[in-house]
């Protein structure tokens, strides 16, 4: 098992204080960046039905919204 | 919702829209029945689409946490072919941009006009992205010149003019964000032999501003008709090729409605469960 002793290594060389309180990640750098391509995905929306962006999209493209949650 | 209000204008640019959470379809089937929402909702229950993006929130909800699975809210917007053209994240969670925000940076422009002023060398449109807004929100306040004809004000640069600028009051229930201008196109004033940015025609200049939390609002928000009132100047100064005026400053103001914070729940049954998926 070599690779994830280099991996562990790695990381390890990576972080190298434990970070008591790590820095707060910045969401504006987290995801795909403007030009890039959105990952292909698939969910059921609240009918039940199976949803992927060609079935979402309008003819210029679309608005894809992350929420935290409906119930809470 | 806010975004179902914004359907619409969505449709118009050619936009579908979906919202995407960690909740179960029977949560937002619920959710949708009792808002009256009609653009799809999606069920991530297992945060696969979240991971995918790469913007599952663990950090501040690791697992057993109740929230455990949620994103960092953000909102992507894409072309026909999936490329992201803009994308809008706030820092913390309980910030985010309203989609009438998100269409007025688009250059959406309202039914109604909220206050018109008229000044001997442009007509200014004044108006608020949203007709009222919550804690937390981030609203655009938009200022629409539509310059008359030769006339022509400052962009800032290196010159004696005075370039258009917007002073917001600073006050503790509002973050202001840098106002944005649209690109200043060089002009060349012959007698002087100078070459200076301005603005021209009609453009638009927007203002950020991120109403403050629920707690910070929990006064205001037991008073009838909360609102808040978001003072500022613009300062400015016009000429064309023929006049130039005296620097100049003409006071603004807006006013948006404050709302409560929604917190009603969807029914216990199928409510989420600490430390389960």
């Amino acid at each position: 098992m070599v690779l994830p002793i280099l991996a562990t290594l790695a990381l390890a060389v990576m972080q190298p204080v434990p970070a008591a309180s790590p820095q707060p990640l910045d969401p504006a750098t987290l995801g795909p960046a403007v030009g890039q391509t959105i990952p292909a995905f698939e969910a059921q929306d609240q009918e039940g039905r199976r949803r992927d962006f060609a079935s979402l999209e309008g003819p210029n493209g679309l608005v894809l919204v992350f929420f935290r949650s409906a119930d809470w | 919702m806010e975004l179902e209000k914004q359907l619409e204008g969505l449709r118009r640019r050619g936009l579908g829209l979906a919202a995407l959470s960690y909740d179960s379809v029977a949560i937002l089937k619920e959710f949708s029945a009792r808002r009256k929402i009609t653009f799809p909702l999606l069920s991530d229950p297992a945060s696969k689409v979240i991971r995918a993006f790469g913007i599952l929130n663990e950090a501040d909800y690791p697992p057993g946490h109740l929230a455990h699975g949620v994103p960092y809210p953000g909102t992507f917007v894409t072309d026909a072919k999936g490329v992201v053209r803009s994308r809008f994240f706030e820092k913390t969670y309980v910030e985010r941009r309203t989609a009438a925000s998100l269409l007025a940076l688009a250059g959406e422009t309202p039914e109604a006009p909220a206050s018109e002023t008229s000044t001997p060398t442009f007509t200014l449109r004044t108006w608020a992205s949203n007709d009222a807004a919550a804690p937390g929100q981030r609203v655009t306040l938009v200022l629409d010149f539509e310059m008359k004809s030769g006339m022509h004000a400052y962009a800032s640069g290196p010159h004696g003019y005075r370039a258009l600028r917007l002073r917001l009051e600073p006050q503790a229930l509002v973050t202001i964000h840098e106002s944005a201008f649209p690109e200043a196109h060089p002009y060349h004033f012959a007698p002087l032999d100078e070459t200076v940015p301005v603005f021209e025609g009609r453009f638009r200049l927007t203002q950020d501003v991120t109403l403050a939390s629920g707690r910070d609002f929990a006064e205001l928000l037991k008073t009838p008709n909360p609102a808040l009132t978001i003072a500022g100047t613009l300062e400015y100064q016009v000429c064309s090729d023929k006049v130039c005026f005296a620097p100049a400053a003409l006071p603004l103001q807006w006013t948006i409605p404050v709302l409560p914070l929604d917190r009603e729940r969807s029914p216990e049954a199928i409510q989420h469960k600490p430390g389960k998926t």
